[in-house]
């Protein structure tokens, strides 16, 4: 019967480059792997943003998002906090390059709260048009309003989860591998920030064209 | 591209928006004459005037953070 080997023989592979630049790119793996994820990400939203422009030229009966009675007062709102929670987001990655724990803590958790709060004023959003029944299916502008903000929403919760981490029980790390911590703040931040840009794109979209 | 560069990017497109809809929202503000959409045009006009300044103190705050 085989024995379990001890743990002090099992050969350790360590990757390369995790923190430190690869010579051949210039740029560590972490880099390289949230940017190539972000490229899928840009053009799952662009192949959405090119959905809603085909479908709104070619469109008989398009109608703007004040038809169906959309706040822009919300819609604004949300712009300005998710606006905000980027500054915090990046303000939260220069503490940890300032060695200051604590006050990234205070931005991490900032970033948190803005997520929060445009998921509430989203929530708000969505029940006011299913109280007045309109569904995906009501209209082709309340389909593709449905399909972008809630993907968006999505991926928003997503950002949230991850951030979440960093801020609770990921920030251990902080004390074992600050730089690799560090690192894994700002490839967090390049996604909060891609998740802000489609925001700030899509409200004159959506609320305002 | 480090985060400090994506942040220019999003200062420089939620400036040139915000401000876009700022314009929007200012006519939409005379034409109604309502107070939450003066409130509304006011706050966007407000943004778009402080997120420049806001980038510029950030630039200089930042000079030893590296763009890649």
């Amino acid at each position: 019967m085989p024995t379990a080997m001890p743990d002090a023989m099992i050969p350790r592979t360590v990757i390369p480059y995790t923190v430190e630049p690869r010579p051949d790119t210039g740029l560590s793996n972490v880099k390289i792997g949230v940017w190539l994820f972000l490229a899928s990400e840009v053009m799952l939203f662009g192949g959405l943003f090119a959905g809603y422009i085909i479908l709104r030229v070619g469109s008989t009966d398009w109608l703007p998002g004040s038809a169906f009675g959309l706040s822009v007062p919300l819609a604004f709102a949300n712009t300005l906090v998710l606006t905000i929670s980027s500054i915090t987001m990046v303000a939260a990655w220069i503490s940890l390059l300032r060695k200051r724990f604590s006050q990234y803590r205070r931005y991490m958790g900032s970033t948190l709260l803005c997520g929060l709060i445009f998921l509430v004023l989203t929530g708000f959003e969505f029940a006011g048009r299913l109280r007045q029944d309109q569904y995906p299916s009501t209209h082709i502008f309340l389909a593709l309003y449905f399909t972008l903000t809630a993907l968006h929403g999505l991926h928003l919760i997503a950002g949230m989860g991850y951030n979440a981490y960093l801020w609770g029980p990921g920030s251990r790390m902080w004390e074992t591998a600050p730089e690799q911590f560090t690192q894994r703040v700002e490839a967090s931040g390049l996604f909060w920030h891609l998740v802000a840009l489609v925001w700030i794109l899509l409200f004159p979209m959506l609320y305002l064209l | 591209m480090s985060l400090k560069a994506v942040h220019i990017v999003l200062v420089v497109v939620a400036t040139i928006v915000i401000a876009s809809s700022g314009a929007w929202l200012m006519q939409q503000a005379l034409a109604s004459g309502s107070a939450i959409d003066w409130m509304v045009a006011i706050s966007a006009c407000s943004a778009a005037l402080a997120l420049p300044v806001y980038g510029m103190r950030f630039l200089n705050g930042t000079r030893d953070v590296g763009y890649v």
